[in-house]
């Protein structure tokens, strides 16, 4: 199997804090890869590594087979997309015209959208239901609506890599499952591989290939949900008891507190 | 424009004046109005584009182009100038020294952090301001009277003592300064979304930061040179477009740099006229009706909408 991302002896820290401490792992090209652990475990801090916001202080990352640090925003823009957790705008713009800025960079710099680039961005609203609000200001929808525009603004990127930060926060049930078969939909379809900061186990459990637990910025455990998800290993990365069953038709592992 | 190149204390007629029928009307529209009203214009334009463009660039709605320090070095330019007693040509070319020392060293400042953020350059321009105008007050108290009155009235902001070659120095800067950041519109749009998600969506965020500082700060430093503080035009000019048009840059920047221009050619034919009749017979400093007008404006329109 191809590897799309190679993290080799990753570290970072904020001043003094080291957040994220000599990690190293493979993506899998076409995965679906679960970043899991508890709140201030590095989740976020390692999705902004990954996604070349924040540049590391030790070690490296390769995106097929090319170094991060050499690699232009611009392009870089047309090969990872990211959800971020919260989005805020002073000045209020319509979701399509925040989905739009996903066309950026394939827009020339001086240049205006084209056609194009406003079917891809129409297209990219339909699919994750939300193209109805597409002239209502953002900060006029709730929060589980603005996720959804934040992932459409992503896929108008046509990115090979979708990154999202926590995404299940804001969403209730329906929504929750809606993204789960989006999600799942564009890795069959389209091949996307997609990484997933959550702190959610049995979501994780229930799409994810492959899922990293972090605590305190190293990798406690990795492997498939059914390696992961065992009680010993949550109850030392959660600090708490918990009790697992399995889904008897799926065979997926699932928690309760 | 030609209502206000033909109003003025003197009223004249334009056609006399074109075809120089009356001497006395060529002259006043070639060497006094003619100017003036260019660099209302001017003026206005600069005041109005900065001023949209130092609200994204710091990511709030209540950033005017005096806010970052920039005007407070040209102040003290010009004010130097008048301390100093010298020619009135000083005046501008100082307070365009100032502006440029000033955007330099908030820049300089600012960036010795790292990285180039709103926060940084918002704390050092406020800051930077506030010791302009303390050294400012420092001179005011050290000169006669009629010196500070000229400093009170370089402050208040007036669009007097201009000629064409004054102008066409103020026009360069500005036009420059309007299309850059005409041709940036776009990307200024992700410059109000956060640092991060500006980035993953393939813009260079400090840089273009940069650009926008530096074409915003030479617009406002042409003006104030030009000028002094006239007030408000930066500050609500831009909300005034963002509520008819929306938030997009494309629109608003040059929306605000027309609309900007239109109303300082208005205010400042008010200036020119309204106590031209009255005992005073005199011509008010232009800061003073855009502030007048300006002030009510916008507490209209932040009651009535919350543009924050
Ligand atoms: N901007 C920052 N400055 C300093 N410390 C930070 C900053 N952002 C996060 N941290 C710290 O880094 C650690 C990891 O944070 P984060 O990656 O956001 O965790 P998670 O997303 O897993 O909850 C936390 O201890 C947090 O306090
Ligand atoms: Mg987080």
């Amino acid at each position: 199997m191809n590897k799309i991302l190679e993290i080799k002896q990753l570290s970072f820290s904020y001043g003094k804090s080291i957040v994220i401490d000599d990690i190293s792992f493979d993506i899998r090209d076409a995965s679906i890869v679960g970043i899991l652990g508890p709140n201030g475990a590095g989740k976020s801090t390692l999705i902004n590594l990954l996604s070349g916001t924040n540049a590391p202080d030790a070690g490296s990352i390769l995106i097929d087979g090319d170094d991060l640090k050499s690699i232009p925003y611009r392009t870089l823009a047309k090969r990872v997309a990211v959800v971020p957790q919260m989005s805020s705008s002073p000045f209020a713009f319509t979701s399509l015209e925040i989905v739009l800025m996903g066309r950026t960079p394939y827009i020339s710099p001086y240049g205006f959208e084209s056609k194009d680039d406003i079917d891809i961005a129409i297209d990219a609203m339909k699919k994750t239901d939300c193209y109805e609000f597409a002239s209502r200001n953002i900060d006029e929808l709730s929060g589980g609506e603005r996720q959804r525009v934040l992932l459409a603004r992503a896929l108008a990127q046509n990115p090979r890599i979708l990154m999202l930060d926590e995404p299940t926060t804001f969403l209730d049930i329906k929504h929750i499952s809606a993204l789960k078969n989006t999600l799942l939909k564009l890795n069959h379809d389209g091949g996307l591989t997609i990484i997933c900061a959550l702190h959610d186990l049995n979501i994780a459990s229930s799409i994810c290939d492959h899922i990293i637990l972090l605590k305190d910025g190293s990798i406690e455990a990795a492997g498939t949900p059914d390696e992961v998800i065992s009680r010993p290993i949550i109850e030392r990365v959660f600090d708490t008891s918990v009790h697992i069953e399995k889904d008897p038709t799926t065979g997926q592992p699932y928690f309760l507190i | 424009m030609i209502f206000a190149m033909s109003t003025g204390s003197e009223s004249i007629n334009m056609f006399d004046a074109i075809t120089g029928h009356s001497e006395k009307a060529h002259a006043i529209l070639f060497s006094a109005r003619l100017p003036r009203v260019l660099l209302a214009a001017l003026v206005g334009m600069a005041l109005a584009t900065s001023g949209g463009a130092f609200q994204a660039l710091l990511r709030n709605p209540l950033a005017d182009p005096f806010i970052l320090g920039v005007s407070g070095g040209a102040a003290l330019g010009s004010v130097l100038a008048v301390g100093f007693r010298l020619h009135f040509i000083w005046i501008s070319l100082l307070a365009f020294v100032g502006a440029t020392i000033a955007m330099l060293c908030i820049f300089w400042i600012a960036k010795g952090r790292g990285r180039f953020r709103s926060t940084e350059l918002l704390l050092t321009g406020v800051i930077f301001n506030a010791f302009c105008f303390a050294l400012i007050l420092f001179i005011n108290a050290m000169v006669t009277m009629e010196e500070a009155y000229q400093i009170l009235f370089l402050l208040i902001g007036n669009l007097e003592e201009t000629g064409l070659g004054m102008v066409g120095i103020v026009a360069f800067f500005v036009l420059t300064g309007f299309t850059i950041l005409t041709l940036l519109a776009r990307r200024m749009n992700l410059l109000l979304l956060s640092d991060n998600e500006a980035k993953s969506l393939g813009i260079n965020i400090d840089k273009l930061r940069i650009i926008v500082f530096c074409s915003a700060s030479l617009m406002v430093g042409a003006a104030v040179a030009a000028s002094g503080l006239i007030g408000f035009v930066g500050l609500f000019i831009p909300h005034i477009v963002r509520l008819i048009f929306g938030a997009d840059h494309r629109i608003l920047i040059p929306a605000s740099g027309l609309l900007g221009a239109a109303f300082l050619i208005l205010a400042d034919t008010g200036a020119r006229t309204v106590l031209m009749n009255t005992q005073y017979a005199t011509q008010l400093p232009v800061g003073v009706i855009t502030a007048l007008i300006g002030a009510p404006l916008f507490m209209i329109l932040l009651k009535r909408r919350n543009i924050m």
